[in-house]
């Protein structure tokens, strides 16, 4: 039945880029703590020169994460409230105390880790394990709690979240190991070796993921068919296809599979499927709320000044990544540092 | 509307423009939903209001722009096809006969029409002059009257009951379809016929099928609307009124009156009613004279609108006689049926023609935006040249863009500064009368205690500063035969609301409770001394209610009680004997189906074939702009812009679709670029263009007040304005915008445009 | 508001409704709502094949849902329940997160700008509680808006809807709205969300 609007207001979106922001860098701590907890907890040795990076930049990605969140707020000053003000049916309501454990016991766990102390490592690192996988959960089970759209109802979406955090972090860390091996006082003692075919796999269970989480939303609904249609051909096509898909999974799984192991294939892939998890947040947020509902279909994103927030924070972002690292080192007077030795 | 079972709208749009719009919608909606109503909307562009996809009350008729009359005469050959029309009604000649038979209103169906080119009366209606019948001696003409009245009128019909020619209003029944010879007294033989015979003629100069195919509505379409019209007895109605507003409007409306005439639904309930009924409030009413001023001057000259006056009164013409030349064509057009034209008037003044306007005044009015074609360049040009145009003065209270031309503004003030007294437009059957008074000390420069600038204090202080009389200290006449000053606003509105509140069984006094609960005592403290202390509490019963609103609704059984007595013409026989004065041909005074030509004659179509130009325009009225005012910045935020609409299917023709960014072109120059949008409500070889857009001031422009920036909001400026690109007549030597003939009404829906994409 | 059992709502006779607007209008003037956002607007488009076209007008507000997901959502219980069932905002308590607005999927919520709030129609409850009607209601050019308490047979509300054919947007969510519509299912019949997707 042909339908043509005629009359329509423009709706504003809920969420836009500074959210976007905090669901990549809230994946990506998550990520790189359990990345960090693979020798500690886990006990995988092949890992362990990437503990303590690991675990300074899930606190060196958090806190720019944190802020994103509060400066989203129409009244960032009342953000503390949400600690006295407790609804247990909302699941921002259980993301903010997730949040403040998680961001309390990496700090712990860092400190130990800086430390030695491996006994307090594992125990911090156990208690951290849980709710960084519950951060990395949480961020999509917020919008899969959301009724009425489709793109984000799925009890996949926080699986997905929870994953291409982990790419996130492997990614980054991948990329610090080609590039930037000092700035975050890596030593390249064979991790990459790990890390190349840990990515490999977790690059391909995300891709898998994204497939079966697309196929759920199509499959029961009209409209479900509506935003994933949006996605492949519609006006998110270039960034779902062309950005998340394309140079964020297949382009680095070529890279990882038909180059040599070297530092910098792993860092170009890295720098890669990066911006395809930011990528993938980005179509979730936008796309999903772009859906038609109930009669309205003209939505209108929060512009310009919350995008140049996102790249202060990111480049806030680079900065705490050198920065925390130097903290512990100054704070604990213990000198973790890269290989080629230059310490602060 | 409140009792019609059946309302075709043919250029008018319920629920979504009209007069007043509120009242239609909510009437057709209400009554539409109950199931008491059906209608159908006979529009090339389908702007919704009251039409829903719920139900079948109502539904929208797609129809070719400016072919209204050949769908009406499609409806009438089926309708005397097959006996649908009310031959009662239509013979009765006269008012008394029609009343007897249970009808309130008459028509001159069945008066004979002189067809005799011979006959010195040609194309008249016969008088019993003309016969030779003897006629009843005229009336003492009335002393106190400021006119003499004209000779009363002697039509002749063809008495049913003697077969004999009989003075209209002795005969009880006319013979409708008499067509044949009467002897006048020299025994002459004259050829006569019934108005109704010679519309009988013209309609069935075509078929059905012609019909339907000119107007683009099926023919089955146009018969199930024509039964439904005819099915309801005297419940039945045709409204009309932005379709007139074409180069074939006259015709239009012509169309709309003779549907419901043949139908006998005038003045019933359920039928056609009439509108703008009031008290009497500025007139010569019961407290006061405000229609006549004492020694008042006596107006002379032409009215500079060449409308209303037949050119063959002209000086031109009769020079020409004179030197024995062909007097045809005149220089520009003149319009010899209806009253003066704005519109008509722009055109007179930058042509300089028929003589020089030396002072140009707007008020309330933004004709370079809403007369059609005046929104061309050479129109602003000549308006600022101050040769053609010596001093022009603009009274308003926004910048409009007529305003912007002038020499000198006056700043007005708002509705809610401001003094009116206002009738309602209709759709109520009874009596209204608004009365609007100032709720707020106006925001204009103060004069003087009490006084702000307005209007109205310039045109008192103008003609007091003349010594003209009406003005000043002793200037309105009172019942009691003194005289009243007029210094200010109040002084005539106040009493025009006291006539008001006397006319007919006077209204009672306000209440006190009334009065403290609005606190009238302070908010009228200023205006207090201009009414007297009996009058006061019944104007003020009037001011508490915003006017005086007739208890019962307007009707005595099933008939009006304040109808429209004169004769409807189904033979208009003043048409029938004015000229174009370009063609010197004659007008028809019947109804027909002229295709748009231009004012020699040549038809549109012939000048701009259609495959050039596919798209004929319609501006209709904006949702969210009252005519072309948009000063709420809410309905702005509603919707910001205009669209170019057309129909999926001539979109797909051109490779358009919805969204793409296109020029508008018209056929006699000019365009306009804007977004097309692309949508199934709008008829085949239409291009529908909401009207109120693309201004050019309106605060769309900055300018200085008082060395302070006011405006500058360049986002007034969106959209696109038809009007702008609106037909000329290349056939008429300067510009001038394309219009109907007889009238000169202006054409803003019709002509030839084509579209591109830009 | 002794009335315990009160359950405030509105119903929308869309055979009436002409499309004017108005209640956009009235709503934004009595709740002074900043340009670029509404509490209250209407949907409208063509709907059919030429030359059979119609016009689809659908008012719009808050459906005061009595399962809402915003309420759910709200991490810092701003959003509540008043009087009748309605709900409503705490402006006080409100920290901005935009949690509900995304969850609401009629889209009757926003941010404010001036205050940094979310906000949505109320049923203009202060207006109701000082015995008025909804300002919408009110103003409604064709009488198509009618508020009252659903659970009192008597009202008027309650007799439309048990009188008329109505239902309500997107009843698969579970959301239960108490803004009822008179002929919706007819209104929206046959409209397909990829269609409107690809006209935006
Ligand atoms: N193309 C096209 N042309 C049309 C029409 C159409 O549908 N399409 N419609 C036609 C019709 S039906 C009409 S009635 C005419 C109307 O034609 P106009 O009467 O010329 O136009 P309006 O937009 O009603 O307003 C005229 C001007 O009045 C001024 N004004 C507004 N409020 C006030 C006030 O309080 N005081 C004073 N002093 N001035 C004020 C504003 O400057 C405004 O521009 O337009 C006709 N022209
Ligand atoms: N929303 C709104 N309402 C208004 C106004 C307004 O500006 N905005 N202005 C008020 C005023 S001043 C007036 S005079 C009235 C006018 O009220 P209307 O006469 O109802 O409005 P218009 O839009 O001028 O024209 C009516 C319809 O005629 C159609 N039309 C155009 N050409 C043709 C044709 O050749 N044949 C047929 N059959 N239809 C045709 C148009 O598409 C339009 O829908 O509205 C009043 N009400
Ligand atoms: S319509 Fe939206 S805002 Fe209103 S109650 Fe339902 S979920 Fe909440
Ligand atoms: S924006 Fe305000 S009302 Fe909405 S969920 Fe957040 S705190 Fe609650
Ligand atoms: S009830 Fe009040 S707040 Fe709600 S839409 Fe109507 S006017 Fe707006
Ligand atoms: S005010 Fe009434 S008629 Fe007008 S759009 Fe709103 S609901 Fe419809
Ligand atoms: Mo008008």
């Amino acid at each position: 039945m042909d339908l043509t609007f005629i009359y329509q207001v423009e709706h504003q979106a809920a969420f836009s880029s500074l959210i976007v922001l905090y669901f990549f860098l809230a994946g990506l701590s998550a990520g790189l703590f359990l990345l960090s907890s693979l020798s500690t907890v886990f006990g995988l040795e092949k890992f362990k020169a990437i503990a303590k990076p690991s675990a300074a930049m899930a606190l060196a990605t958090l806190i720019p994460g944190l802020l994103a969140l509060v400066i989203d707020l129409g009244q960032p000053l009342r953000a503390l409230t949400l600690f006295f003000r407790v609804n247990p049916l909302s699941v921002m309501s259980w993301g903010s105390f997730i949040l403040l454990i998680y961001g309390v016991v990496a700090l712990v766990y860092t400190y130990f880790l800086w430390k030695d102390n491996s006994a307090r490592v594992k125990s911090w690192g156990k208690v951290g394990v849980i709710f960084a996988a519950a951060l990395g959960l949480y961020t999509g089970f917020l919008l899969a709690a959301v009724p009425g759209r489709p793109l984000w109802n799925s009890a996949l979406l926080p699986v997905l979240f929870l994953i291409s955090g982990a790419v996130a972090a492997l990614s980054l860390m991948s990329m610090a190991q080609g590039f930037f091996p000092n700035a975050v006082l890596l030593r390249g003692d064979g991790a990459e070796e790990a890390m190349h075919s840990l990515k490999v796999g977790i690059v391909t269970l995300e891709f898998l993921l994204l497939v079966f989480h697309l196929l759920a939303v199509v499959f029961p609904s009209e409209a479900g068919r509506a935003v994933v249609q949006n996605l492949l051909s519609g006006t998110k096509s270039l960034s779902f296809l062309g950005v998340q898909v394309g140079i964020g999974m297949i382009v680095p799984l070529l890279i990882l599979c038909f180059s040599k192991r070297s530092a910098s294939a792993l860092g170009i892939s890295g720098l890669l499927s990066l911006i395809g998890v930011y990528a993938l947040r980005y179509n979730f947020v936008f796309g999903g709320e772009e859906l038609p509902q109930a009669g309205t279909f003209l939505y209108r994103f929060e512009g310009g000044s919350a995008w140049i927030s996102t790249v202060v924070l990111l480049v806030i972002t680079a900065i705490l990544i050198y920065v925390i690292p130097r903290i512990f080192n100054a704070f604990t007077g213990i000198k973790v540092s890269s290989n080629s030795g230059k310490a602060v | 509307m409140e009792n019609a079972e059946f309302i075709l709208y043919i250029g008018a749009y319920p629920g979504h423009s009209g007069k007043p719009m509120q009242t239609i919608g909510r009437q057709v909606a209400l009554r539409a939903a109950a199931g008491k109503l059906k209608f159908v909307v006979v529009d090339p562009v389908m702007a919704g209001g009251a039409i829903t996809p719920i139900g079948n009350s109502g539904k929208w008729i797609p129809i070719k722009p400016t072919t209204d009359s050949a769908f009406a005469m499609g409806m009438i050959h089926w309708m005397v096809d097959n006996n649908r029309i009310n031959t009662d009604y239509l013979s009765s000649p006269n008012f008394a006969a029609a009343k007897s038979k249970g009808f309130n209103s008459w028509t001159n169906a069945a008066h004979l029409v002189i067809m005799d080119p011979e006959h010195p009366n040609y194309r008249k209606v016969l008088r019993a002059e003309d016969l030779g019948l003897p006629v009843p001696s005229a009336p003492e003409p009335d002393p106190k009257a400021a006119a003499p009245t004209p000779p009363p009128d002697y039509f002749v019909v063809m008495d049913k009951a003697t077969g004999k020619p009989m003075i209209y209003d002795q005969s009880n029944e006319g013979d409708l379809i008499f067509k044949g010879e009467v002897t006048d007294a020299g025994g002459k033989v004259i050829k006569v016929q019934t108005a109704f015979m010679i519309l009988k003629d013209s309609v069935f100069q075509k078929d059905l099928a012609d019909y339907s195919k000119i107007c683009g509505v099926p023919e089955e379409t146009i018969i199930e609307i024509a039964r439904e019209f005819t099915s309801h007895g005297t419940k039945a109605a045709v409204d009309g009124m932005g379709n007139t507003a074409a180069s074939t409007g006259f015709d239009a409306s012509m169309a709309q009156y003779v549907l419901s005439a043949l139908i006998g639904s005038m003045n019933k309930r359920g039928g056609n009613i009439t509108r703008r009924n009031s008290y009497k409030s500025i007139a010569a009413g019961p407290r006061y004279d405000l229609a006549g001023i004492p020694d008042k001057p006596k107006a002379a000259g032409l009215s500079i609108s060449r409308a209303g006056v037949p050119y063959e009164k002209t000086t031109e013409f009769k020079n020409h006689k004179a030197k024995g030349e062909n007097p045809y064509p005149s220089k520009l057009p003149w319009h010899p049926v209806g009253g003066g034209s704005d519109n008509q008037t722009v055109f007179s003044v930058v042509n300089g023609y028929p003589y020089q306007a030396k002072i140009l005044m707007f008020w309330m009015s933004n004709p370079l935006i809403t007369t059609p074609a005046a929104a061309h360049q050479e129109v602003l040009e000549a308006l600022k040249n101050v040769e053609r145009v010596p001093l022009i003065i603009g009274i308003d209270a926004f910048m409009g863009e007529s305003t912007a031309v002038a020499d000198y503004i006056i700043p007005d003030t708002t509705p809610y500064e401001s003094w009116a007294l206002a009738n309602s437009e209709g759709n109520c059957s009874g009596k209204v009368l608004t009365l609007r008074w100032p709720v707020v000390e106006p925001m204009t420069a103060k004069i003087s205690e009490n006084r702000y600038a307005c209007f109205e204090n310039f045109c008192i202080d103008i003609a007091k500063s003349l010594g003209l009389p009406g003005f000043g200290d002793n200037a309105i006449k009172g019942a009691d035969q003194k005289l009243y000053p007029l210094n200010n606003p109040e002084d005539l509105f106040l009493r025009g609301a006291a006539n008001a509140a006397y006319d007919g069984k006077p209204v009672p006094d306000i209440s006190a409770s009334e009065m403290k609960l609005q606190d009238l005592e302070t908010a009228t403290a200023a205006w207090k001394k201009a009414l007297n202390a009996e009058e006061y509490p019944k104007t003020l019963y009037l001011m508490a209610r915003g006017g005086r609103f007739e208890d019962a609704e307007g009707f005595e059984g099933d008939n009006s009680k304040y109808p429209y007595k004169g004769c409807t013409n189904i033979y208009v026989e003043k048409m029938a004997t004015a000229k174009n004065s370009i063609t010197g041909k004659n007008f028809s005074g019947t109804l027909v189906y002229n295709e748009e030509g231009f004012a020699d004659g040549t038809l549109l179509k012939d000048k701009y074939p259609v495959n050039e130009w596919p798209f004929k325009g319609v501006s209709y009225k904006a949702k969210f702009r009252s005519v072309s005012m948009l000063a709420n910045t809410l309905l702005r935020d509603l919707n910001k812009t205009n669209a170019i609409e057309i129909n999926p299917l001539d979109a797909a023709e051109l490779n358009l679709k919805n969204g793409d960014k296109v020029k508008l072109i018209a056929a006699t120059g000019g365009e306009a670029a804007g977004t097309l949008l692309v949508r199934q409500g709008v008829s085949r070889g239409t291009v529908a263009v909401a009207f109120g857009y693309g201004h050019w001031e309106y605060g769309s422009k900055a300018y200085q007040v008082d060395g302070k920036k006011n405006g500058g909001d360049s986002s007034i400026a969106s959209g696109v304005l038809l009007s702008g690109i609106s037909l000329t007549d290349p056939t008429v030597k300067g510009v001038f915008g394309f219009s109907e003939m007889s009238t000169g009404g202006p054409s803003r829906n019709g002509g030839a445009f084509r579209i591109e994409k830009a | 508001m002794p009335e315990k059992n009160l359950h405030y709502g509105m119903v929308i006779d869309l055979r009436r409704c002409i499309g004017c607007h108005a209640c956009t209008v009235t709503c934004k003037m009595e709740n002074s709502i900043p340009e670029g956002f509404f509490r209250s607007w209407v949907v409208e488009a063509d709907k059919g094949t030429y030359p059979d076209v119609t016009r689809v007008k659908l008012p719009r507000l808050c459906n005061q849902c009595e399962s809402a997901p915003c309420e759910h959502v709200c991490p810092v219980k701003a959003t509540h329940r008043d009087a009748g069932g309605v709900v409503v905002i705490n402006g006080e308590k409100c920290i901005g997160c935009r949690y509900c607005i995304s969850a609401c999927p009629y889209d009757a919520r926003f941010l404010n700008p001036k205050t940094g709030t979310a906000e949505k129609c109320d049923l203009c409850l202060k207006r109701v509680q000082a015995g008025l009607m909804p300002a919408c209601v009110s103003s409604c050019v064709a009488h198509a808006r009618f508020f009252g308490d659903l659970n009192d047979p008597q009202s008027e509300v309650a007799k439309l809807l048990s009188e008329n054919s109505c239902q309500v947007l997107r009843p698969e969510l579970g959301t239960k709205p108490s803004v009822y519509y008179i002929g919706l299912d007819e209104a929206i019949a046959g409209a397909d969300y990829a269609n409107l997707f690809k006209r935006r």
